[in-house]
């Protein structure tokens, strides 16, 4: 439990290594279908992590996480769409456009609090997703095609590339959150989300910290976003759809909000779910919300927190 | 100091606070008390910033304080302990003074961990033992027991050196050794910091404070030094008349 600089593993953190060296080896099995899922689940992993540090971590429910993926798809869509495929720009465009994005609308939403937070940031997402699907020039209803970005010899056109790159920035994502959360920044940012009071009386602003919290959130979703349009080949207004941003906080309550590595459960057990699920019965929902209200009664920390071992405290610490 | 003119605060129509004038001078332990009900945690929300005033001002060190936010009154030298214990529950006892300590510095890094500070952390444990706490140090502040509570409180204000402290009842369920030290904590304090000190524990009151300010119904009956206070007429209707537990104390006193 004592850290000094080292970082110690809960056991969350170890199942959740197990995992990803599980992700690493499954191209060998040589199954287009479950490369294909693989990378999905990366992605929307990447976006949980992005939501868990404002649901988790800032205590703010979003529910309009969804502007920030699809604008990360977007963007990249727009520059494709007119000729820009380098990679390094389009991912560059998505991250740095959703962050601007996020600086807007959080700083308009954070206004307010709870249940009109909530409201609020619904409605400028699907703002969003009909301004998307009435403007011509993205395509409208369609959306746009997408010709996958190249990083000079990597070409996200391939299917393994994809995969290992997602994967790669998940890595990246779970461990940046990891720091963020434990870093000078990360602490205020919960001691805010514990006890706002005290943190203005000790002389924080909390709406700088929740603020700079949502761009990094919107910027880190905006990653997931671009990822996205290079799966698909295609950007669509279903990306800014509003069942996205629930998806996203299924995904988080499922795997674990408040803990760093939930969101790659989250996302693993969703996908699991959906599949075996969804081969049963067309209204696999149905069966699915009652699953997530018992998983969320045997364990309040989702699946990470089956695993939780030696830290059965708080929402904080989990790794 | 600490300069008060004027001041009132309303709840709808109820006056929790009406035309209070207070002076806090450099080094001075002043005691606002006054039955329940008077007004005294109204009157250190509104100095700290936490309500807004409706009418007066607030000078704090000789600027208008009255209209900037809690967090800016903070910094601006206010420390603060609540009347209801107001800690972070989630992290440790030498976290939550290390957080204190970092609002005056530079909050805005995101990839160092901060558990490893040592800048922080010292200053940290410092003042945990001071109040007596460093045995504490590891323990989830959520897991302590209400004196504990008291102690981390007066270590996370005292850690960012405010110039005005602001203590609401500090004494309150705090055992009978944790007291006669803070106590003594205290006096040690406002020899570098300049204290408002609401307390309803007369002893306390009497063998610390250099002026006393009281209050009933949201008013200011009297102000002066122990024995002034002590000798008002008014104040002594208002505790004897009220049958308020201090009434012996005060008795006792006089
Ligand atoms: N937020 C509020 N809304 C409405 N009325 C309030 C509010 N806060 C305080 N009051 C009222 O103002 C009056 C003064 O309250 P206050 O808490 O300042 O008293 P106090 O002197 O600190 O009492 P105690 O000794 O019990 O702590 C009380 O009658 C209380 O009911
Ligand atoms: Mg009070």
């Amino acid at each position: 439990m004592k850290v000094r600089g080292r970082v110690a593993l809960s056991g969350g953190g170890v199942a959740a290594l197990v995992l990803l060296a599980g992700f690493a080896l499954l191209p060998l099995a040589q199954q287009p279908f479950v490369t294909r899922i693989g990378t999905g689940i990366f992605i929307l992993a990447l976006a949980t992590i992005s939501l868990n540090l404002l649901v988790g971590y800032g205590g703010l429910v979003s529910f309009g996480h969804a502007a920030y993926f699809g604008a990360g798809a977007y963007a990249v869509a727009i520059l494709s769409h007119y000729g820009t495929h380098r990679g390094w720009i389009a991912f560059a465009a998505a991250v740095g456009g959703s962050a601007l994005l996020a600086l807007i609308l959080g700083a308009a939403s954070l206004r307010v609090r709870g249940v009109f937070f909530i409201m609020i940031t619904l409605a400028f997402a699907q703002m969003l997703y009909h301004l998307s699907t009435a403007v011509e020039k993205l395509g409208g209803d369609d959306g746009l095609r997408v010709v996958p970005n190249s990083f000079g010899p990597l070409f996200l056109g391939e299917r393994i590339t994809l995969y290992y790159v997602s994967l790669g920035l998940l890595c990246a994502g779970l461990v940046i959150s990891d720091r963020l959360v434990a870093s000078h920044f990360g602490r205020v940012l919960v001691g805010i989300r514990d006890n706002e009071r005290r943190m203005r009386s000790l002389g924080y602003n909390p709406y700088h910290y929740r603020l700079l919290a949502f761009v990094i959130a919107g910027a880190l979703a905006g990653l997931a976003g671009a990822l996205e349009a290079n799966l698909d080949a295609y950007a669509s207004p279903e990306l800014l759809h509003w069942s996205i941003s629930g998806d996203l906080l299924v995904m988080l309550v499922l795997g674990g909000s408040g803990s760093i590595v939930g969101p790659l459960f989250g996302a693993v057990s969703f996908q699991l779910v959906q599949q075996v699920l969804s081969g049963f019965t067309s209204h696999w929902m149905l069966y699915f919300g009652p699953a997530l209200v018992l998983i969320v009664f045997v364990s309040r920390r989702g699946v990470a927190g089956l695993f939780a071992g030696t830290r059965p405290h708080h929402v904080r610490g989990g790794r | 100091m600490l300069r008060v003119r004027g001041l009132s605060k309303r709840f709808g129509g109820f006056v929790s606070n009406a035309d209070i004038d207070l002076d806090i001078e450099p080094g001075e332990i002043h005691a606002v008390i006054g039955p329940n009900g008077a007004g005294k945690t109204t009157l250190v929300n509104v100095i700290a910033g936490d309500l807004r005033a409706d009418a007066g001002e607030i000078l704090l060190d000789g600027h208008d304080v009255t209209t900037l936010p809690t967090h800016r009154r903070a910094r601006a030298g206010m420390g603060r302990m609540f009347q209801i214990t107001s800690v972070l529950p989630s992290f440790t006892a030498l976290e939550n003074v290390a957080i204190a300590a970092q609002a005056r510095g530079r909050s805005f890094r995101f990839w160092h961990r901060a558990n490893a500070d040592r800048d922080l952390n010292q200053r940290a444990e410092m003042s945990l033992a001071r109040v007596g706490l460093s045995h504490q140090a590891s323990a989830l502040a959520g897991e302590m027991g209400h004196g504990e509570h008291r102690q981390l409180e007066i270590a996370m204000a005292l850690v960012a050196e405010p110039c005005l402290l602001l203590l609401d009842e500090p004494t309150s369920g705090m055992s009978g050794a944790d007291s006669v030290a803070l106590i003594d904590l205290l006096r040690t304090i406002s020899e570098t910091t300049a204290i408002l000190l609401v307390e309803h524990d007369m002893d306390v009151v009497f063998s610390l404070a250099d002026r006393i300010t009281v209050l009933a119904s949201g008013r200011r009956i009297a102000c002066g030094t122990p024995p002034e206070v002590r000798a008002d007429a008014l104040v002594q209707q208002v505790y004897l008349g009220a049958g308020a537990t201090a009434a012996p104390a005060m008795a006792e006193h006089a």
